[in-house]
């Protein structure tokens, strides 16, 4: 069905107040009476307080009160509730706020911070998770057992273990046995920063009555809420949640920032509205980042191709918390086989804590990380083969309808085609043919892929609703507390409205403000589920306010709802257009013309219910844990300098099965925007730290994210293969177009040099000392190449 | 250069804005190691949001017209105020006979900080990643000093001695600098290696006098290697003995990068800024010889 | 970093040692210290002003004894602190020998700077740390032997 609205290029609903720069985000926002806080954080990787002096912080004028951790002992979080406001008795990373002043002006609270004095006796420490593994580490959460976390996460009390997940199926000991070849492999991921404009900032006004107003920098406002609610013990409906324009979110502002502490802030300075804005050095080093990663992989595969064993084992370095990280622990393992089918398979996740800054949730969660090992195995399996690895991709890859996951999830017919997408991305690349040569001969060209796969991490339950309003005029209020930080979900639902009702595009509006008051529950914005879920939830709304439209349209055109239909904004009778009456004289009620009247405002109501989403078995981790699976792919061409080990993507291809395209432009911009974060993360960027554990380079001179001018064009290639369940057929895909481009990347080094990138990231350095330990000659040659074409250059002249 | 601040306001200081060289240096002789001058402020400011620095006083060169300019004479070089900034400076017609300055001046950060940074703000800030200060010594530049007292002219080889330190005592202000004439048959160029970082990994000024098809001289200074620029002595000794300079290039970057100081830091291992050395001192020479 | 050097200094040793075990002796001689105090255990607090190249800063410093052993002259202690956006760590080792009717003070010290002054200026730090030794030593034996 080619829609009006559905399936066309239409730009976000808020790119004009964006680009006219007059779009509010919550940093601009002020309150009548509005103080402002500040952090005072640790210096020290692992210590006990043992006093905080807070008179000289006083003294200065305007400051209000300093508030430290004992004075409000809460533990919060979103799965494994291990985190404190502020340390309580001990701090456990440098950066770990410990105190916050409240002043009249953020001048007198960085003063005043600058003064609060803060004494530590130092714990021993530990930084690498490998070694906070080991028996006889030094305690980092003492009482993890006591934390309020979800029952699906197993922490190892007594240990730094803060979740520890299996998935088991088949008998991947006898296969590897069996197996004619077996990679064995470690693979690394340095921290890294969701790198998110805004940084992390909270309005929080804890009123007299007991009502908490919170205005956040946040991409959902309904897990705020709920956690504050669980560990304050307050009625969800005394907090009111309000989350404006957000700059960026990637995963780093789901489930819950700093809304507790700052309305918290907001009580002890005598219920006045308290703002918190973090500043880029303290976004680095006491927000959270994405955790660092260890992959230690046996994979055994039959001379054939076939891919019939696969042995994980993952280590994630949480630091000091590992609130949402012990869910990525979860997303790493079950997603471990990619979009093949491997018949025996064994993935052990430990997500354990470190003296270093707290982690969550980035982009792609879980999924970035297993699929940076799975589709290098592939690739290293293919040439010891001696076989091409995209038949080893083509003969492993899931058959829909048949095949079944490592979860033991059988798939469905409508899951998606996988195939078409290698096809389509092989084809684009132009696999099989040589790269033209470079015309420096110290350079050389190469191609990779990766595929993949994602569907949303999140809980069995995670539900979705929305409300259509009306108003006299017949325009439109669409209510959804879907996310929009940058996704244009919330553009696509609109369009999905307009398409229903026949009604201009501009007719149909979401407020920029999402609010927990008055918007409808949505879980969360998360997991590229928003179009799938949300989207549901409004064409049930639809349904539910079409159906209440006709209800009064009948009985006013007095002729049976089965002869109505809806068409350009008016109810009409079937066959006969002139029998018609427009929207505007329904959704507030039908007046005849006498006066009398029927019907009555018109509110359409939907919910979105996952239904064939369960548990894990917490034993083998089989179960159904996503709502689809969004089958994709990365292709790219790339250019090595060998002398400087620098990689260059010259072009690269995307291509994913979304089941059904919404809006093509903001799928393009998707893809386009996924593509540049992968591969600034695939080859720049990396939180580095000191023996200290102190963040070296918490900015953005020396912690470089990729400029436009590292950018390669980028080819979209869409599949469209609907699910029968998603809205029109669609398919979420928002995270998963990073996801690929590492390993593409790794891969496509492979494949020209035989040289294995098994570290992320693939900086010129890593590159060029993976190059001098694998192929120094690769380097001398090059060299030499270079003199050679020196002396030619000189020659001509 | 920042290295992240946890601050958003500056301490507390007073600012002056004299409008005459003399007023400026008699700021800077009454308030001696309370005071700071400013000139585009971008490092100043930066360092002072981080709480590195806490001047009591801060003198903004700006309203100081004398400081402004940046003149060239035939034959004696050119002269560059202490208030020209590097875009001024990089839209300025002979800047382009200084190969390695106009080179270093064109690449730094982006138009918005060269909008304000300036030329002797980048030099005084001593950070051993900044890009002018190799071109300059490469060039023979020195450095114009004045205070109450008197006038001073130091090469900038001297006045940078270490990381963040300069030679310049309390009531001392760099008014200028001045780069001498190039000589005759020199070509000069500057080249950093940055990929992946915004401030040089490696940075590598050459230049070079040709004398038929021999190096008569050289001078290769390697920035951001370690704590100052280094100057390669042995490395131009072998250039310049060579009686076929074009075979023993990577001899050269050889030499380079064992001779010189570098260190690991966060944006580099030693052992890579050596291959780097190596590696660059090929490409700079290419540019230069050829 | 490690550090380390030798110092010779006019006196006896037992001197020097009943000297050098009294923290409010040895802290009153650190250069910058802007306010001390001692606390049970030879703990001390102090508030030190440090400056290196323009670098300037007030650090907030600990220091506490982590072993004495006055049979065999010899003692460690544990530095910390931090001030300008940094930290620091410093595990010394002092150790007493008597030489020809003086004392020999040995010492080392490992040091790990941490934050914008580890990055920006190891080698100025390096050089910071000898000259505060230096004058340290120096007043040090002024008192003892003066
Ligand atoms: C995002 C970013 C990217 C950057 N990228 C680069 C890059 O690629 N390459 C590069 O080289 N640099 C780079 N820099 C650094 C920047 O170029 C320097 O900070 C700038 O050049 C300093 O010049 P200024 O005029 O702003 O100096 P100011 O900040 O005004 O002064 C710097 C220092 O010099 C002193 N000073 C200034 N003028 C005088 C004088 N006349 N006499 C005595 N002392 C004086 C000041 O007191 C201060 O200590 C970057 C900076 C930023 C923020």
């Amino acid at each position: 069905m080619a829609g009006k609205f559905v399936g066309k290029p239409i730009p976000p609903q808020d790119a004009f107040l964006k680009a006219t720069g007059t779009a509010p985000y919550n940093y601009d926002i002020e309150l009548p009476g509005m103080l402002y806080a500040k952090l005072v954080t640790s210096t020290v990787p692992h210590g006990r307080i043992k006093r905080i002096n807070v008179e000289e912080a006083l003294k200065v004028p305007g400051v209000v009160k300093v508030v430290t951790g004992k004075d409000i002992p809460y533990m919060v979080g979103m799965y494994a509730g291990d985190r404190d406001l502020l340390a309580i008795e001990k701090v456990r990373w440098v950066g770990h706020p410990v105190a916050a002043v409240i002043a009249e002006s953020l001048e007198a609270a960085e003063r005043a911070a600058e003064l609060v004095d803060v004494e530590y006796e130092e714990l021993p420490a530990v930084f690498d998770p490998l070694e906070a593994m080991k028996p006889g580490a030094p305690l980092i959460h003492e009482h993890m057992e006591k934390y309020r976390r979800l029952p699906v996460f197993k922490p190892v009390p007594g240990t730094n273990i803060a979740n520890k997940f299996r998935v088991v199926r088949g008998d991947v000991e006898t296969a590897l046995k069996e197996a004619d070849i077996v990679i064995e492999e470690e693979f690394h991921i340095k921290h890294v920063s969701h790198a998110f404009m805004e940084t992390q900032n909270v309005i929080a006004h804890w009123h007299l009555d007991g009502t908490i107003e919170i205005w956040t920098s946040w991409q959902n406002p309904n897990p705020v809420r709920q956690i504050m609610a669980e560990s304050f013990g307050i009625p969800y409906n005394k907090i009111i949640v309000k989350i404006p324009f957000v700059g960026g979110g990637f995963g780093g502002k789901a489930g819950l920032g700093w809304e507790a502490l700052v309305a918290v802030l907001s009580r002890e300075a005598g219920h006045r509205p308290v703002k918190l804005v973090l500043s880029r050095k303290e976004q680095f080093t006491s927000g959270a980042c994405r955790e660092g990663f260890h992959a230690f992989v046996k994979a055994g595969f039959k001379k054939d191709g076939r891919f019939i064993a696969y042995d994980v084992k993952y280590v994630l370095d949480a630091g000091g918390y590992a609130d949402y990280t012990v869910n990525v622990g979860r997303a790493v393992a079950y997603s471990a086989d990619g979009s093949y089918e491997i018949p025996n398979i064994r993935c052990e996740a430990y997500t354990v804590y470190t003296n270093k800054v707290p982690t969550t949730a980035l982009r792609g969660f879980g999924y970035s990380e297993s699929h940076w090992v799975l589709e290098q195995v592939i690739e290293r399996a293919a040439k010891k083969l001696g076989m091409d690895s995209a038949e080893v991709r083509r003969i492993n890859l899931i058959k829909p309808g048949v095949s079944i996951t490592a979860t033991g999830e059988r798939l469905r017919e409508d899951v998606g085609n996988p195939r078409k997408v290698l096809e389509s991305i092989l084809q684009e690349i132009g696999w099989g043919k040589p790269s033209e040569k470079p015309k420096e001969p110290w350079k050389i060209r190469a191609k990779g892929v990766a595929l993949l796969v994602k569907g949303p991490a999140q809980p069995p339950k995670a539900p979705s609703s929305a409300a259509i309003k009306f108003n006299e005029d017949g325009t439109i209020n669409l209510l959804v507390s879907t996310g929009n930080f940058g996704q244009g979900t919330v553009t696509a639902l609109a369009q999905i409205v307009a398409e229903e009702f026949g009604v201009p595009l501009e007719s149909v509006r979401v407020d920029w403000i999402r609010d927990t008051h008055s918007a409808p529950y949505s879980w969360q914005t998360v997991g590229s589920r928003g179009l799938f879920t949300d989207g549901i939830a409004v064409l049930n709304a639809v349904k539910d306010a079409k159906r209440q439209i006709f209800k009064v349209a009948s009985e006013a055109l007095r002729c049976p709802e089965e002869y109505l239909e809806l068409v350009n904004g008016e109810v009409r009778v079937k066959g006969k257009p002139w029998m018609k009456i427009p929207l505007k004289d329904i959704v507030m009620g039908y007046s005849y013309p006498d006066g009398t009247s029927i019907g009555g405002p018109i509110i359409g109501r939907g919910v979105y219910m996952s239904v064939h989403t369960t548990n894990l078995d917490p034993e083998t981790g089989q179960g159904h844990p996503t709502i689809f699976h969004t089958y994709g792919g990365t292709g790219v061409e790339i250019e090595l300098d060998l002398l400087t080990g620098e990689i260059k993507v010259l072009k690269a291809v995307q291509a994913f099965d979304i089941g059904r395209v919404i809006n093509p432009l903001l799928l393009k911009q998707q893809f386009h925007g996924g593509f540049i974060m992968g591969m600034s993360i695939a080859l720049f960027e990396e939180i580095k730290f000191d023996e200290r554990g102190w963040v070296l380079n918490p900015n953005f001179t020396s912690y470089y994210v990729a400029r436009i001018k590292d950018v390669p064009p980028v080819v979209e290639k869409f599949v469209e293969t609907p699910q029968a369940d998603g809205p029109y057929g669609a398919r979420g895909v928002g995270e998963l177009t990073m996801i690929g481009v590492a390993p593409a990347i790794a891969n496509a080094i492979f494949n020209a040099i035989g040289v294995k990138l098994n570290n992320l990231p693939m900086t010129p350095e890593e590159v060029w000392k993976a190059i001098k330990a694998q192929r120094p000659d690769l380097i001398e040659k090059a060299v030499k190449e270079y003199q050679k074409k020196m002396k030619e250059v000189k020659a001509v002249a | 250069m920042s290295f992240g601040s946890p601050w958003f306001t500056l301490p507390e200081f007073t600012y002056h804005k004299p409008k005459t060289l003399k007023e400026a240096l008699e700021l800077l002789d009454k308030y001696g190691e309370e005071a700071k001058v400013m000139a585009g402020g971008v490092g100043l400011l930066a360092f002072m949001k981080e709480r590195l620095m806490a001047p009591s006083h801060v003198i903004d060169l700006k309203g100081v017209p004398e400081l402004g300019q940046a003149i060239y004479k035939e034959g004696e070089g050119l002269t560059i105020g202490a208030t020209v900034t590097l875009n001024e400076l990089a839209r300025y017609g002979p800047l382009k006979k200084f190969g390695a300055l106009h080179d270093a001046v064109r690449d730094i950060a982006d138009p918005i900080i060269r909008n304000r940074a300036t030329l002797v703000g980048n030099l005084c800030e001593a950070i051993p990643w900044v890009d002018t200060p190799p071109a300059l010594i490469a060039l023979g530049a020195e450095v114009e000093i004045r205070s109450l007292k008197g006038e001073r002219r130091v090469p900038v080889k001297d006045f940078i001695k270490g990381p963040v330190e300069i030679d310049l005592e309390p009531g001392e202000l760099v008014t200028a600098v001045h780069v001498p004439e190039p000589r005759r048959n020199s070509r000069s160029r500057f080249i950093k290696y940055n990929t992946g970082s915004e401030f040089a990994l490696v940075s590598v000024a050459a230049n070079v006098v040709m004398d038929g098809g021999r190096v008569r001289d050289v001078s290769l200074v390697y920035g951001a290697v370690s704590s100052t620029p280094q100057v390669a002595v042995k490395a131009a000794d072998a250039l310049k003995s060579a009686e076929k300079p074009w075979e023993v290039l990577d001899e050269v970057g050889r030499i380079a990068s064992e001779e010189v100081e570098a260190v690991s830091d966060v944006l580099a291992s030693e052992e890579y800024r050596r291959h780097l050395i190596r590696v660059l001192t090929l490409r700079v020479l290419r540019e230069v010889m050829g | 970093m490690r550090f380390e050097g030798s110092f010779r200094i006019n006196a006896d040793r037992d001197k020097v040692w009943e000297f050098i075990s009294n923290p409010s002796n040895v802290i009153q001689c650190v250069p910058g210290v802007q306010d001390f105090s001692v606390q049970e255990g030879k703990r001390i607090a102090a508030k030190v002003k440090v400056k290196i190249g323009f670098i300037s800063g007030l650090f907030q410093a600990a220091s506490k004894v982590l072993e004495e052993d006055p049979q065999n002259y010899h003692a460690r202690m544990e530095l910390s602190g931090s001030g300008a956006g940094s930290g620091f760590k410093a595990l010394v080792d002092l150790k007493l020998e008597e030489a020809d009717g003086g004392t020999e003070l040995k010492w080392s010290a490992d040091v790990s700077i941490s934050g914008p002054l580890g990055s920006l200026a190891k080698s100025m730090v390096e050089g910071y740390v000898k000259k505060m030794v230096d004058q340290l030593f120096d007043c040090v034996k002024r008192r003892l032997e003066g």
